[in-house]
């Protein structure tokens, strides 16, 4: 196992595997190529059946286009025996359970670690919480018929760890393993403790995998009713309710999707050959002392610069900003403030985009997808645009336009901001690819 | 599914859960087990079964049941019960 001395300073950690699944895309190279082309994920179908009167709102959502059937078909890349075990776990699991294996397998793919054939320790973390909220709905409708209707199998299914023993089980990864949390930041706190895990000497290398927070419709409604969803004054175009930054937001837009990373120490990497597609050079969660919904300026600042700090590197030598920007008038303000803050005199300098505004806002996952964006970015020079953006909300940004920018990009920040005040930012740097 | 008799609604719901098997494959005398049902499946096949049937039993009276033939014979008793 790796120890303090493999990581010089500024070094990080390594990312070797990237895997998504989400409404712009069912593989990396899908969802790479549309966030270059600035394709929307979101549309408009009616949600429920009419005599339940919902909000018309709740109908416009990112939604997944590919069966996960379909998903496996393209797989063709993955191990006979693993996608064998893959067929059976999705098998009549959630939607949630079902794309964050797909995601999981991609990403486990493309690093191409055999767990525990030589000896390393690899470990799993799944990023989020209650991904699997359309089940419990469900298991309540069978309940309502009889209690004895209630699936059994629902027993383990219930658990947010069930994404963590389905990912054991099919990638044969028998290191240490665990659920993290943290509301719609869950995918960054999960990146943070994977490089905290692989610094410590724990792990060798961490799958990260952030499932579907799968809302039901009471959640929606609990959404809707505080205020927070958008939509709200038409619901058509459907692909254009989802404008971070733009004087016409008027609330988030609910989107699925998962990701999956895996990091890895540079000294684990480098002794099996593999090459960094980028690397994680530091990343914080702070919290703000509340445990509502409100965001606070002054702890994005800190969250930002307190990161910015634990990757050794200056505000002045950051290229490329993915923002939380989830499309609500109060947090988009608050963090275009925060960032006009940390950036002080080089406010105009890095580009700041906001990856909802094609996928909408996956909630738990949001980060871990928007961490996904930022590698590819980094990897191919480029910045995704912000497709909806016409009225920017604050002149003193470097908001990307509405198609996408090629510049090479060597440091970036992804920040993750949640309900209950939690604070995340984590920063990248370009890995050691040609 | 409710006009079906038991023994098809029990298969339906092991092809349902196993869909490798052929229904054509499944015989009253195998047992669960042996047709590659883990130990959630099995509970699983069983409470399907029960909500095809529309009939509400306790999951505990079929711990001891081996052969399809038995869980069908429970299962008929009990909606012969509940007809009554």
């Amino acid at each position: 196992m790796s120890g303090e001395d493999d990581f010089p300073d500024g070094s990080g950690v390594a990312i070797t595997g990237l895997g998504v699944q989400c409404a712009i895309g069912n593989d990396i190279d899908e969802f790479t190529d549309a966030l270059r082309r600035g394709a929307s994920g979101i549309s408009y179908e009616p949600s429920g059946s009419p005599e339940d009167e919902l909000p018309a709102a709740l109908g416009v959502r990112g939604r997944i286009r590919r069966a996960p059937a379909a998903v496996l078909e393209r797989l063709t890349e993955v191990d006979a025996d693993v996608l064998d075990r893959l067929r059976r776990l999705v098998r009549r699991a959630s939607r949630s359970k079902q794309y964050s294996l797909l995601a999981a397998v991609e990403a486990w793919s493309q690093a191409g670690i055999q767990a525990g054939h030589d000896g390393s320790e690899v470990g799993v973390l799944v990023a989020g919480s209650n991904h699997g909220h359309q089940l419990s709905f469900e298991m309540s409708q069978k309940y309502q018929k009889s209690p004895s209707f209630v699936r059994p199998s629902y027993a383990h299914e219930f658990w947010d760890t069930d994404v963590l023993g389905a990912a054991s089980e099919m990638l044969g990864i028998v290191g240490e393993g665990s659920s993290v949390g943290g509301a719609s930041a869950a995918g960054n706190v999960g990146l943070v403790k994977a490089f905290q895990l692989i610094r410590s000497g724990a792990a060798d290398a961490c799958l990260v995998i952030a499932p579907i927070t799968e809302l039901s419709i009471v959640e929606m409604m609990a959404m809707w009713n505080l205020g927070a969803l958008g939509g709200k004054s038409r619901q058509e175009p459907a692909e254009e309710l989802s404008r971070p930054f733009d004087r016409q937001h008027e609330g988030f837009i609910y989107g699925e999707g998962a990701a999956a990373l895996v990091l890895e120490s540079y000294h684990h990497a480098a002794t099996r050959g593999a090459r960094a597609l980028a690397r994680v050079r530091g990343g914080v969660i702070t919290l703000d002392g509340n445990h509502l919904t409100t965001p606070s300026v002054d702890g994005e600042v800190r969250v930002m610069n307190r990161a910015l700090r634990s990757a050794g590197i200056s505000a002045a030598q950051v290229d490329y900003v993915n923002a939380h920007a989830t499309s609500t008038p109060l947090g988009d303000q608050a963090e275009a403030e925060g960032l006009g803050r940390v950036f002080g005199e080089y406010g105009d300098q890095p580009w700041v985009n906001s990856t909802k505004s094609m996928l909408g806002h996956c909630l738990g996952s949001a980060s871990a997808l928007e961490a996904v964006a930022t590698v590819q970015q980094l990897r191919y020079g480029f910045v995704h645009p912000n497709v909806n953006l016409k009225e920017p909300i604050v002149d003193t940004l470097r908001l990307a336009p509405a198609h996408a920018v090629d510049e090479p990009l060597s440091c970036a920040i992804n920040n993750g901001f949640g309900f209950g005040g939690i604070n995340t930012c984590v920063v990248l740097g370009t890995g050691d690819e040609d | 599914m409710e006009n079906l008799g038991v023994f098809e609604t029990l298969r339906e719901a092991i092809v349902e859960t196993l869909p490798e098997l052929e229904p054509a494959d499944i015989r009253a005398d195998d047992t669960l087990r042996d047709l590659g049902a883990n130990s959630v499946d099995r509970m699983n096949i069983i409470s399907e079964t029960l909500e095809a049937q529309d009939l509400k039993v306790s999951m505990v009276e079929f711990g001891e049941l081996r052969t399809l033939q038995e869980i069908v014979d429970l299962i008929e008793k009990k909606r012969a019960a509940a007809a009554q």
